[in-house]
């Protein structure tokens, strides 16, 4: 039986764009863009189709690099990429319709991605919320003190 | 210039089966933009190939969505079979095929019934789920399912289905032809139908094309793409096929498109079943998916074509699996779609696409 033919290309991100273009100009399809989390760079997945032809570039990131957006070449990718900000913490420059990280509503930030520079902000605001409480509670421990010692002092 | 007022629609509404909110922005009763907004039942499955196998992980893959539960678990299997290299028997393909196949009239049938009571039609509605249940019942003899069949596995089917149970297919599926022509006559002729549906949420072949549209959504705009065609798997025991198109790029030509294509159905699995291979149901698959290793597969799911995207690490575990849906591939179209439409038509245009939220955002 016939399957698939998988082509994989290893481009970089300066070139995301010009080949972007050319895949349109070609007249392939957008199939979708997928992100992976590595231990320090994340890789994405751009997807073409035309027909029965199925080819995907493939670009190595490191952390917190703006990925230009190819939403003005197919409008289509604004889901993904909206989508792959708020799962992995990728930003993107000039998406056509920017949601700015309310396209998905996520329990925790850029769940796919604990490394990316929202996830460890966020992880900081909340160690930090930890802290205000805590100091709160030292506070009126503190409070406590000073009038159980006006008590005691009476 | 009339006032523009923004109206929100959604995400609960009683057209909706599942959760989705369009900013509306109107002008008297037309719609000038719709703004989408998602992620209501966002439930990270995805992210449990850390957690479950590569062979757990298609049981997983079926519980993303209760309509296309057969799809998916196969598209996960192709995808992983591409991983690896694994050659499926002849007949598990055929099985898969026929499955699949049910999968989609039955698929069909029920968004044609969601479609009648959309415009109003309850009857309708009732006797296309009436004879949907005869799809079910299928399912249920052959898999014990109804809803999550658990018939795919990785090299394989996990069931065989003998020549009387395949004979028996073939009456209920003759049954259903004649019963159907009935159904699809109201929904192609009737006029108070076509009064709600001719020249409605209107997409042209260029804009269909420039956005990427895929399925049934794309096809009655007049793009002939089926991934079905290009013979991949079970589908190269076709003698041949022919994707079903209209020139009509309206709501009235998706229904028409949806309705031919549960005929076709039924005639693939006919000649399926007048072919079928004999032989083994399943390859035993060993060893993980090597590291590093990448694969891609496209399936013809009921709303049009999925592509499921699939990385190894070396372990039994994936490192990334993600399954790009026919509805996120149709939300840029369904927007263009909906611009200078009635506001009462807006429910309709938003069903035509066959929306599906739980497998966009899984």
């Amino acid at each position: 039986m016939d399957k698939e033919p998988q082509v994989f290309r290893i481009i970089e991100l300066g070139d995301l764009l010009e080949n972007t273009q050319s895949y349109k100009g070609a007249e392939w399809r957008l199939g979708q863009i997928c992100a992976t989390a590595e231990s320090d760079t994340v890789e994405l997945v751009y997807t073409f189709v035309k027909g029965g032809n199925v080819e995907n570039l493939e670009i190595h990131i490191p952390e917190n690099t703006v990925v230009p957006s190819i939403s003005s070449t197919y409008l289509e990718a604004f889901v993904f990429e909206n989508e792959t900000h708020d799962l992995f913490g990728v930003d993107f420059s000039d998406v056509a319709i920017d949601y700015e990280g309310k396209f998905l509503k996520t329990s925790v930030v850029s769940p796919g991605n604990p490394h990316s520079e929202a996830a460890v902000a966020a992880a900081r605001k909340a160690g930090a919320a930890v802290d205000v409480h805590e100091a709160a509670g030292a506070s009126a421990d503190t409070h406590e003190n000073t009038a159980a010692d006006k008590e005691g002092d009476a | 210039m009339a006032k523009q007022t923004i109206v929100p629609f959604g995400p609960q509404h009683p057209v909706l089966p599942e959760p989705i909110h369009l900013d509306l922005v109107l002008e008297d009763e037309n719609v000038v933009e719709a703004i989408p907004q998602i992620g209501f039942i966002h439930r990270g499955l995805e992210q449990l190939v850390s957690k479950k196998d590569y062979k757990q992980f298609v049981y997983i893959t079926e519980r993303i969505c209760g309509i296309c539960s057969f799809g998916h678990s196969l598209g996960y299997s192709q995808t992983v079979e591409n991983l690896m290299e694994v050659e499926v028997p002849p007949r598990a393909e055929a099985i898969r095929v026929i499955l699949h196949e049910l999968s989609r009239i039955h698929s069909h049938i029920l968004w044609l019934g969601l479609a009648a009571d959309a415009f109003g039609f309850e009857s309708l509605f009732m006797q296309c789920w009436r004879l949907r249940e005869r799809i079910l019942d299928i399912f249920e003899q052959t898999t014990g399912g109804r809803v999550i069949l658990s018939a795919v596995n990785v090299g394989g089917v996990n069931y065989d289905i003998d020549d009387a149970m395949l004979k028996g297919i073939v009456e209920v599926l003759e049954g259903l032809r004649a019963d159907y022509g009935d159904l699809c006559h109201v929904f192609v002729d009737d006029s108070t139908v076509r009064s709600r549906l001719f020249e409605v949420g209107c997409l042209s072949k260029e804009d269909a094309s420039a956005l990427s549209c895929v399925g049934p959504f794309a096809r009655a705009s007049g793009i002939p793409e089926d991934v079905r065609s290009y013979g991949y798997g079970g589908y190269g025991l076709l003698s041949g096929f022919e994707p079903i198109v209209s020139d009509g790029c309206d709501c009235l030509a998706r229904v028409e498109v949806r309705t031919k294509e549960v005929v076709q159905s039924i005639d693939i699995i006919e000649e399926i079943i007048s072919k079928m291979p004999a032989g083994e149901i399943q390859n035993k698959v060993k060893g993980n998916p090597g590291a590093g290793a990448q694969a891609v597969a496209r399936l013809e799911q009921p709303r049009g074509e999925c592509i499921y995207f699939a990385k190894g690490n070396g372990t039994k575990y994936l490192e990334r699996f993600r399954i790009r849906t026919p509805t996120a591939e149709n939300i840029a179209g369904l927007v263009q779609a909906l611009q200078g439409c009635k506001l009462a038509d807006v429910p309709n245009i938003i069903l035509t696409i066959d929306p599906c939220i739980s497998c966009m955002e899984r």
